[in-house]
């Protein structure tokens, strides 16, 4: 077997459980193009095992694996959040002061690390784009694409369009949102 | 092409008006026709990596909505009744038009040198040397639709004349080709010319129809060229002529008369990898560059048809459902184009739904064929 067949096996195999994670079929899930910068994101923050080690967790096992947690939030927001800030509340506060350079909007004892808030956002995190795995330190959240945004399933699943892109239409406003049956 | 409004001796092939409804009708089916190909190209380009090719593309598709538009602002303005809802309006691709002395095939496939190569032809054709060189005989062994290169029989010939797999035969005479598309256009240019001429002489016009059915700007916003309201004669040949100008420019030039670049100009961008500029020659564009990463292309599997689906459930469901979103759309166009101009504006968010649902299929791998991706089948 090549290494090329057997990436793609463990790309296909990310996408399948992705799709049992995030309630979104694999077909919805190839279909944002995001598919492989996911994949290279999950494998360079988390290590080259981490994939196969969240799929044959027990699902019934709880808390879930953290990575588990990580992947579904990368799906519907299109960024990385490590496992040790998946299920922080206040993290998302955090993302956008640094980009605006505002005061952040919750107090600073709780900063979930202490290089949060020196290092961009985005840009020099795309995946595959020096990993977390190895080097012991705390990634803050990024956005893995500009793509990542726009595909974000958060927007189908409210049933709206990403702000500032994939725009519907003159007037498209006045009706009510596409539902779709998810 | 060149398009004189007013040579009167030439002579027309269209001698009643319902003759020139017809050539009108095949007209918005090879209009329609180049979308597919060009939307398939335009969204297999993998999201923020092509934006030169991306741009060149989107372009020329939304001018080709523009050139469906204004073929329909004729048809209307004539009499006729425009209907892309027939059976066979879409064509079952690949679909064949002709250049000069061959046909070549039309794909829906990915963007590539070929697909390129394709939509230079599309854009630029050939030119006759004289009237005799305008017809060409139809060689349907050159198009390989019948078997054995036969004749085709009374039945098949019908169903390929009503169909638009086969584009550039001429109306009515289908044992006869145009030499290009540029020629069609021509051929409907003197008709119009000619049975507005005798009507006149009857004190009579052949621009019968409701203005109220005119696509008219407020309806329709693109930024590529601007929709032109046909109420007669003049109207009429500056619309036919935007139609074939945009594809190929003014005399040939790199720019046409609303000094946009030429479809086949933006495309030789592309190939020769710089932009044109103000100035330059045909052939030879000294602007910026221009990247095109070949490589950073989904690849979907050329001419998919939902057959080629059996092993991939969901995507079948999904390239169904796509079949049924454009019928939909094409419906709604339909609509604004028989009556409801103002349901153009609705058309426009059905064509964004349909982008998206064609990013969804694009981007999908198929598991039946590996290493290509699924695509929209456009079988209605």
């Amino acid at each position: 077997m090549t290494q090329g067949t057997t990436t793609e096996e463990k790309l296909r195999e990310f996408v399948t459980f992705s799709a049992t994670v995030t309630g979104f079929s694999e077909f919805d899930l190839w279909g944002t193009g995001q598919a492989e910068a996911y994949y290279e994101t999950v494998v360079h923050q988390e290590g080259p095992d981490a994939i196969q080690r969240v799929i044959s967790s027990d699902p019934a096992v709880t808390p879930a694996d953290p990575v588990v947690k990580s992947i579904i939030k990368l799906w519907y927001v299109g960024v990385w959040y490590g496992p040790e800030l998946a299920g922080r509340v206040d993290v998302a506060a955090w993302t956008a002061p640094g980009r605006s350079g505002a005061k952040p909007a919750v107090p600073d004892d709780s900063q979930p690390g202490p290089s949060l808030a020196r290092r961009a956002v985005s840009g020099s995190h795309q995946a595959g784009a020096g990993g977390a795995h190895g080097g012991g330190g705390r990634t803050p959240p990024f956005v893995v694409s500009p793509e990542a945004y726009t595909e974000g399933l958060l927007w189908r699943a409210i049933g709206a369009h990403p702000a500032g892109s994939k725009a519907p239409g003159y007037g498209s406003w006045a009706n009510p949102p596409a539902s779709e049956d998810c | 092409m060149s398009v004189p409004a007013s040579e009167p001796s030439q002579g027309s092939r269209i001698q009643t008006i319902d003759e020139l409804h017809e050539y009108l009708y095949k007209g918005l089916q090879l209009e329609h026709a180049t979308l597919p190909p060009y939307l398939t190209a335009l969204y297999s380009l993998q999201p923020g990596k092509n934006a030169d090719a991306w741009h060149v593309i989107r372009v020329v598709a939304v001018e080709e909505m523009l050139h469906l538009t204004l073929v329909a602002n004729v048809m209307n303005a004539v009499g006729g009744t425009p209907d892309l809802t027939k059976p066979d309006f879409v064509p079952n691709y690949p679909t064949h038009l002709p250049c000069g002395p061959d046909y070549f095939k039309v794909h829906l496939r990915p963007f590539s040198r070929e697909a390129l190569d394709t939509f230079l032809k599309i854009e630029k054709p050939a030119q006759a040397a004289g009237e005799e060189d305008r017809f060409v005989p139809m060689d349907w062994a050159a198009v390989g639709l019948t078997a054995d290169g036969a004749a085709p029989t009374q039945e098949k010939l019908a169903e390929l004349t009503e169909s638009a797999s086969v584009l550039g035969l001429v109306p009515g005479e289908p044992t006869q080709r145009f030499l290009s598309i540029g020629e069609f256009y021509e051929e409907i240019i003197r008709g119009v010319n000619h049975l507005e001429d005798q009507a006149r002489r009857a004190g009579t016009t052949i621009f019968t129809g409701d203005p109220a059915r005119q696509v008219t700007p407020e309806y329709f916003y693109s930024g590529g060229g601007d929709v032109i309201k046909v109420t007669g004669r003049d109207t009429a040949v500056a619309a036919l002529t935007l139609v074939a100008e945009q594809g190929e420019g003014l005399y040939g030039g790199i720019f046409d008369s609303q000094d946009e670049i030429a479809h086949y100009y933006r495309f030789q961008q592309l190939e020769k990898g710089r932009y044109y500029q103000k100035g330059d020659d045909p052939g030879e564009p000294s602007g910026p560059d221009l990247h095109v990463d070949w490589g950073a292309v989904y690849p979907v599997k050329p001419d998919i048809k939902l057959a080629d689906l059996a092993g991939d459930p969901h995507i079948l469901a999904a390239a169904k459902e796509f079949n049924r979103s454009y019928a939909t759309f094409l419906t709604s166009l339909n609509l604004a184009y028989n009556g409801q101009p103002a349901l153009l504006l609705k058309a426009v968010w059905e064509m964004f739904r349909i982008r998206d649902s064609m990013n969804r299929l694009i981007r999908n791998p198929l598991t039946g064929h590996p290493g290509a991706n699924a695509g929209p089948t456009f079988e209605l």
